[in-house]
C-alpha cells in the first residue's frame, strides 16, 4: 500500500507531556510513534515501581531493550514468523505506542498488545507484524505494544526466601499491570481513552491475557479482551514433573558459588552470568527427570486459570473475542504438495494417516464441516487450541454478562507442501499488516481477510463488538452453542459446525507434548569448566 | 507489488558446489538468506564447508558477529537498525537477485557493513535489504556477514604459526566470501566476472583492505567506497592514543578467564559470552592505564596496508572506483534553534558564535561560495575530514596507469532535529534503492529525483564500471589534478574543486575530531561483587 511520505521530527515537535515529563516521538505517514517509553523500574525479582521523573523533553525514537532471553534464539524459518530481535536488557519495562494523533480530547480506542512465546520468549518487537501504524492509520485506534520481564527473570518463585520477595513468581505479569497502570495516567496525552482499553495477545501473549482477567489488582484498567490461540485444551497437555522453586534457586547459587540463601547476592549477579547458571541448573534437574516452567504462580496476587476456577468479578464485565487457526501446532508436512494430489490421493493419503476405519470417518467428519476443501488437510486439524477455545467462550458466556465471540482462521497456504493456517498466522491480519507480510497473499480471498479480520478487531475494540460492515452476523457466543467466524476463501459465522470433527481428531489424537527449554551446554567439547 | 509468493518444496531451489539450497521469491525477487559460505574456529582463518545431501533451507538471516556490548538502542530514525542473534558461526551471505538462470550473468554487487572492524552486520540497517536494486536495478545482491571485533581482529601470531594470521580472520572470512561467490554466484543467476565490493564507512574500509590484499585478486572487478577513507596526514591531527602490546592484551584476557600458562588452545574453546566478559574487562585493565584497543587488519605478509599509507598495490589500480561521502559525515553541531527557520541574520550568528566574527565571515564567504543558496548555518557542521580524503584519494588512485575514479557527495539537507546535513550513512538507503522505506529520505529537497538516480549510478557503475546514467549530468573520471564531483542535492550538479578552500580554511581553524573508543560498562554490580566466582 503505498502511502504519501510525511515526516515530522523536529526538536519540538511531535513531543507529549507524561506524568514523568516530556517525550519527543515523530511522525511518519500520518501516524505519531513513540517508542522505548518507560512505565516502570523494577530490581530483578522485585515489584516494578513508578518510573523517575526528569526535566526536559527525552526521546522517544528507539524501540527500548526487550527481556533477556535464556537462550540465543536460532534463526528458522523467516516465512511463517518474520522476526525483529533486539539488544536485551533487564531494564526493559517500555512500551511502543503508534496513534493516529497526539490530541488529549480525541480520546481514540487503546488497544494493549502482549506479545507470545508463553511467558519465556518474544518481546513487542519481536514479529515484524507487531507494528502498529496500520492500526493507527486504517482503523482510528492508538496501539501500544508492551515489553516486560520473561523466564527467571519474570517468573522465577525466590518467595520462600523473604516477604519482599513474594511475588517474584509473577514479576513479569505485575509489570503488566504495571503497564496497564501508565496508560490509565498517561495514555490520554497521546490521543487516547484511559476508559477503553483493549487488551488482547496471541498464544503466551493470551495467556497474560487470562491472566489479567483474574488478577483483582487488575479490575478497572481495561474494559475489553481479546484471547488469539491462547487457549488449551485441559488436560490434553503431558504433564512433567516440577522442579521445586526452593531447591531450584538453591541450585541456582550454588553454580555462582554465592552463599546459601543469598538472593540479595542473586539480585546482583551480572545478567550474562544469571542467564548461564539458570541454564546450568536447569539442566542439572532435568538429569534427574524434572522441569523447570516459567508462567504465573497461583498466590494472593493471581487467582488462578479460568477454565480451572471460574472468571473472577472484573472479568465477568468484560467483553471478549477468542479465536484460533485451523492448524495450530499441528506439523502439516506431507510427502507430495497437497494442491497437486488429486482427490483420490488426498483420500489415499486419510487413510493411511488414521487408517482405513478411522480415516473414514474423518473424511466424512472433515467433508461436512469444510465442505470442498482439500481433504489432505483432515489429519492437520487442531483439536488442541479449538476445543480449549470453545470451551472457553461457553464457559464465559454462562458465568458473564458481557459477550464473548469467537473466530478462527482457517485458510490454506500454499507453502511448503501446503500449510493450513498456523500458530500466529492470524496476528499480520489482526494489526491491519497483511500487505508486508509475504505469506498473507498465498491463499485464497486473501484480500478480504487482509481487509476485514481488522476491521472485526477494531470494531471490537470500538464498540465491544466485532460486527462491523463486509461481515455477515456475528452472534456472541452461548453457554451451550456457539457461533465462530470463520476466515476463510468464503468469511461465513458457522454455528457449532465442527464439534463432531475435533471430538474425533481429540480421541485419535489426544495428548499434546510440547518441548520444554533444553539449554544447550555451555561446556565446550572437551569438558572444561566455563569458569577457569 | 505484485505480492506473489513462490515457496514450495522444491522451488525455489538453486544447486551450490557443496549442496542444494531452497530459498523463496516473492514479489519478483528470489531471496536466499543465511547462506554458508565457511566455516571457521575462533582466531583460524576460515576453511571450506562440508557438503549436505538434501536440500537445505535458506529462510533465514544467519547469525551474525557477536559484538562486545550489547547495543544501546538509541536513535531509529537516523540509522533503523535490525539487530539479529549472534553466534561465532557467521560466516554467511543473504542473496537477492532478479533471476536464477544460471546463464543470466546479472552483476553482482557485494555489501560489506560498517561498524568499524567491530560492530554492525549484514542486515544492521534497514536499508541493507537488497530486492529492490535486484527488482529495479538487474543486479544480484550479497550482503556479507563475517567475524568482528575480538572475534575477527585479536592479534596472537606471537602464539605459534596457526595463529600467524588471526589479527586479519574477519578480513580472511570475505576473501572466503569473495571466493564463494566466484565460484556459486551463477546458479543464482550472477556474473562471477562482474563482482563490484561496496561498502560504507568501516565496510568502505574493507574495500580498501580487500584492494591491497592479494589473495582477493581477481576475485572482484570493480569498487566502491563510501564514507570510509581516512587520510593519516589529514589535518587537524587527531590524537593518536597508546595501544597495548598485542601479546599483552592477549595474557590479559586470558588471565581474566584464570588461564595463566598462556594456552591459547584454551582461549579458543570459552564460551562466547565469557570470552566476551573477559576481553572487555581486559580492555577496561588497559584503559586504566590510558591505553585504548582498537580492532582492524594489520598488514603483514598478507595484507599490503592501507592504500594512503603504503600506496595504492597496482592491482588494485587497475579496478574502477567510486569514492564518496556525504556533507556532514560525523559533524552533527546542535544549535538550539531549527536551523531551517532561522533569518539570515540568526544563520551568520550560529557561525559567529562557533568561530568568531573574522573566522566566522571567512567561513560563511567560502561556503556561499562553494554551495549558493543553501542555509549558511550548515556551515557549522561541514565534513572536513572524509571529504578531503576522498579527494586525495582519487587523485593518487589516478596516477600513472590507471583504471577511472569517480567522485560523488551527498550534500543534501534534512528537516530533522534543527536542521541536518547528511550525516554519516545517511546515503546508505539511496544507494540501496530503499529512499521509500526510510522516513527520513523524504524530508529533503528533489527527493524523488535523489531516490531514483542514486541507485542508478550505482548499479550502472556495477554493470559498466562506470556511473554515467541518463537524468544525470555527464559525469568525468578523476585525474591526479583534478576530481569532479558529482553533487547529490536539491541540484544534482558535477562540481570541480568547489569546497577545497572551505575545507582548508576550517582546517586551519577547526579542533581535530574526538572519536571515541569503545569503553565497556562495567559487569561488576554496584557494590563490586566478581563475576567469576
Amino acid at each position: 500500500m503505498m502511502h504519501q511520505h510525511t515526516f515530522q521530527c523536529t526538536f519540538d515537535e511531535p513531543v507529549v507531556e507524561t506524568r514523568q515529563g516530556k517525550l519527543r516521538g515523530f511522525m511518519r505517514d500520518g501516524v505519531y510513534q513513540f517508542w522505548g517509553v518507560r512505565y516502570g523500574r523494577a530490581k530483578r525479582f522485585e515489584m516494578p515501581v513508578e518510573p523517575e521523573s526528569w526535566e526536559g523533553v527525552k526521546d522517544a525514537l528507539a524501540y527500548g531493550y526487550v527481556s533477556p532471553l535464556l537462550e540465543e534464539p536460532l534463526p528458522g524459518n523467516e516465512l511463517t514468523v518474520p522476526h525483529r530481535y533486539w539488544p536485551m536488557e533487564e531494564d526493559c519495562l517500555n512500551l511502543n505506542i503508534a496513534t493516529p494523533t497526539i490530541d488529549p480530547e480525541a480520546k481514540k480506542p487503546v488497544m494493549v498488545w502482549y506479545h507470545g512465546g508463553g511467558f519465556a520468549d518474544g518481546s513487542a518487537i519481536a514479529h515484524i507484524a507487531f507494528e502498529g501504524d496500520n492500526m493507527a492509520r486504517n482503523h482510528d485506534v492508538v496501539m501500544v505494544c508492551v515489553n516486560h520481564r520473561l523466564n527467571a527473570f519474570g517468573f522465577m518463585d525466590v518467595s520462600c526466601f523473604g516477604e519482599k520477595f513474594w511475588n517474584s513468581g509473577n514479576a513479569g505479569v505485575v509489570d503488566l499491570e504495571y503497564s496497564l497502570r501508565w496508560i490509565q495516567k498517561n495514555i490520554r496525552a497521546f490521543g487516547g481513552d484511559p476508559e477503553n482499553v483493549t487488551i488482547f495477545g496471541q498464544s503466551g501473549g493470551g495467556g497474560k491475557v487470562n491472566t489479567l482477567l483474574q488478577a483483582p489488582s487488575c479490575a478497572g484498567l481495561f474494559q475489553k479482551a481479546i484471547v488469539m490461540s491462547g487457549v488449551f485444551d485441559p488436560g490434553r497437555l503431558e504433564e512433567h514433573p516440577e522442579a521445586d522453586p526452593k531447591e531450584f534457586a538453591e541450585e541456582v547459587l550454588r553454580q555462582l558459588k554465592l552463599p546459601e540463601g543469598d538472593i540479595e547476592g542473586l539480585q546482583k549477579v551480572h545478567f550474562r552470568l544469571f542467564i548461564m547458571a539458570v541454564n546450568r541448573a536447569i539442566r542439572v534437574f532435568g538429569k534427574r527427570g524434572q522441569v523447570v516452567s516459567w508462567r504465573p504462580h497461583v498466590n494472593a496476587w493471581y487467582p488462578g486459570y479460568p477454565l480451572d476456577i471460574g472468571f473472577s468479578e472484573h472479568a465477568k464485565k468484560v467483553p471478549l473475542m477468542i479465536g484460533s487457526t485451523l492448524g495450530e501446532f499441528t506439523n502439516p508436512r506431507t510427502p507430495k504438495n497437497k494442491s497437486a494430489m488429486t482427490d483420490q490421493e488426498q483420500e489415499a493419503y486419510v487413510l493411511s494417516y488414521f487408517g482405513e476405519e478411522e480415516g473414514k470417518k474423518v473424511l466424512e467428519l472433515f467433508r461436512k464441516t469444510y465442505p470442498g476443501k482439500n481433504l489432505a488437510y483432515a489429519p492437520f486439524v487442531d483439536s488442541l487450541v479449538r476445543r480449549g477455545s470453545v470451551k472457553y467462550a461457553k464457559l464465559k458466556a454462562e458465568q458473564s454478562e458481557a459477550p464473548a465471540y469467537a473466530y478462527l482462521l482457517s485458510s490454506c497456504y500454499e507453502m511448503d507442501s501446503g500449510m493450513p493456517a498456523w500458530h500466529n498466522s492470524d496476528i499480520p491480519y489482526a494489526f491491519g499488516n497483511g500487505d508486508i507480510i509475504s505469506y498473507c497473499s498465498a491463499t485464497e480471498n486473501w484480500q478480504d481477510i487482509a481487509e476485514l479480520l481488522p476491521a472485526a478487531f477494531s470494531a471490537f475494540a470500538h464498540n465491544g463488538d466485532p460486527n462491523c460492515e463486509g461481515l455477515p452476523k456475528w452472534e456472541a457466543a452461548e453457554k451451550d452453542s456457539l457461533c465462530t467466524m470463520v476466515f476463510d476463501a468464503k468469511i461465513e459465522a458457522k454455528t457449532d459446525f465442527d464439534d463432531e470433527l475435533i471430538e474425533k481428531l481429540t480421541e485419535l489424537i489426544p495428548g499434546f507434548s510440547f518441548g520444554h527449554h533444553n539449554p544447550k551446554t555451555d561446556e565446550d567439547p572437551e569438558g572444561h569448566e566455563w569458569t577457569y | 507489488m505484485s505480492f506473489e509468493l513462490r515457496c514450495t518444496k522444491k522451488d525455489p531451489v538453486v544447486s551450490t558446489k557443496y549442496g542444494k539450497l531452497r530459498g523463496f521469491f516473492y514479489d519478483d525477487v528470489y531471496n536466499f538468506w543465511g547462506v554458508r559460505y565457511a566455516v571457521a574456529k575462533r582466531f583460524h582463518q576460515p576453511e571450506e564447508q562440508p557438503s549436505w545431501d538434501g536440500i537445505k533451507d535458506a529462510l533465514a538471516y544467519g547469525y551474525v558477529s557477536p559484538l562486545l556490548e550489547d547495543p544501546i538502542p538509541d536513535n531509529e530514525i537516523t540509522v533503523p537498525h535490525r539487530y539479529w542473534p549472534m553466534g561465532e558461526d557467521c560466516l554467511n551471505v543473504n542473496i537477492f537477485t532478479p533471476t536464477i538462470d544460471p546463464l543470466a550473468k546479472k552483476p553482482v554487487m557485494v555489501w560489506l557493513h560498517g561498524g568499524g572492524y567491530s560492530d554492525g552486520s549484514a542486515i544492521a540497517h534497514i536499508a541493507f535489504e537488497g530486492d529492490n536494486l535486484a527488482r529495479h536495478q538487474d543486479v544480484v545482491l550479497v550482503a556479507v556477514n563475517h567475524r568482528l571485533n575480538a572475534f575477527g581482529f585479536l592479534d596472537l601470531s606471537e602464539f605459534g604459526e596457526e595463529y600467524k594470521n588471526s589479527v586479519n580472520a574477519g578480513m580472511a572470512d570475505i576473501v572466503a566470501a569473495l571466493k564463494w561467490v566466484h565460484e556459486n554466484i551463477a546458479s543464482f543467476g550472477g556474473d562471477p566476472d562482474n563482482v563490484t565490493i561496496f561498502g560504507q564507512s568501516g565496510g568502505g574500509g574493507k574495500v580498501n583492505t580487500l584492494g591491497q590484499t592479494p589473495a582477493a585478486d581477481g576475485l572482484f572487478h570493480r569498487a566502491i567506497v563510501m564514507s570510509g577513507v581516512h587520510d593519516p596526514d589529514g589535518k587537524p591531527k587527531r590524537k593518536v592514543w597508546p595501544s597495548p602490546e598485542p601479546k599483552e592484551l592477549a595474557l590479559e584476557i586470558m588471565k581474566q578467564l584464570g588461564i595463566e600458562d598462556g594456552d591459547v588452545k584454551k582461549l579458543e574453546k570459552v564460551h562466547f559470552r565469557l570470552y566476551i566478559m573477559a576481553v572487555n574487562r581486559a580492555i577496561r585493565v588497559f584503559g586504566r592505564k590510558g591505553m585504548v584497543v582498537g580492532w582492524g587488519p594489520k598488514a603483514n605478509d598478507w595484507y599490503a596496508g592501507d592504500p594512503l599509507t603504503v600506496g595504492f598495490r597496482e592491482h588494485f589500480k587497475q579496478i574502477p572506483t567510486m569514492v564518496g561521502s556525504t556533507l556532514g559525515e560525523f559533524y552533527q553541531t546542535s544549535t538550539p534553534e531549527n536551523k531551517l527557520t532561522m533569518t539570515e541574520e540568526e544563520q551568520k550568528q550560529v557561525l559567529y558564535d562557533k568561530y568568531g566574527k573574522e573566522d566566522g565571515e571567512k567561513v560563511i564567504e567560502l561556503f556561499e561560495a562553494a554551495y549558493p543558496g543553501k542555509n549558511i548555518a550548515i556551515a557549522d557542521s561541514v565534513d572536513n575530514s572524509v571529504r578531503p580524503a576522498c579527494v586525495k584519494y582519487c587523485k593518487v588512485k589516478s596516477r600513472g596507469e590507471h583504471a577511472p575514479v569517480y567522485s560523488y557527495l551527498h550534500a543534501s539537507v534534512y528537516d530533522f532535529n534543527n536542521g541536518m546535513p547528511a550525516w554519516h550513512n545517511c546515503d546508505i538507503p539511496y544507494a540501496f534503492g530503499n529512499g521509500d522505506r526510510i522516513p527520513y529520505c523524504h524530508a529533503t529537497r528533489n527527493a524523488e529525483d535523489l531516490c531514483v538516480l542514486i541507485p542508478k549510478a550505482f548499479a550502472n557503475f556495477a554493470k559498466y564500471g562506470n556511473p554515467n546514467a541518463e537524468g544525470l549530468p555527464e559525469w568525468p573520471a578523476a585525474t591526479e589534478d583534478a576530481v569532479p564531483t558529482m553533487i547529490f542535492d536539491e541540484k544534482i550538479e558535477v562540481k570541480t574543486g568547489h569546497d577545497t578552500e572551505l575545507i582548508e580554511f576550517i582546517n586551519t581553524i577547526a579542533k581535530p575530531l574526538m572519536m571515541s573508543f569503545f569503553k565497556p560498562k562495567t559487569d561488576d554490580d554496584e557494590e563490586g561483587t566478581v563475576w567469576g566466582y
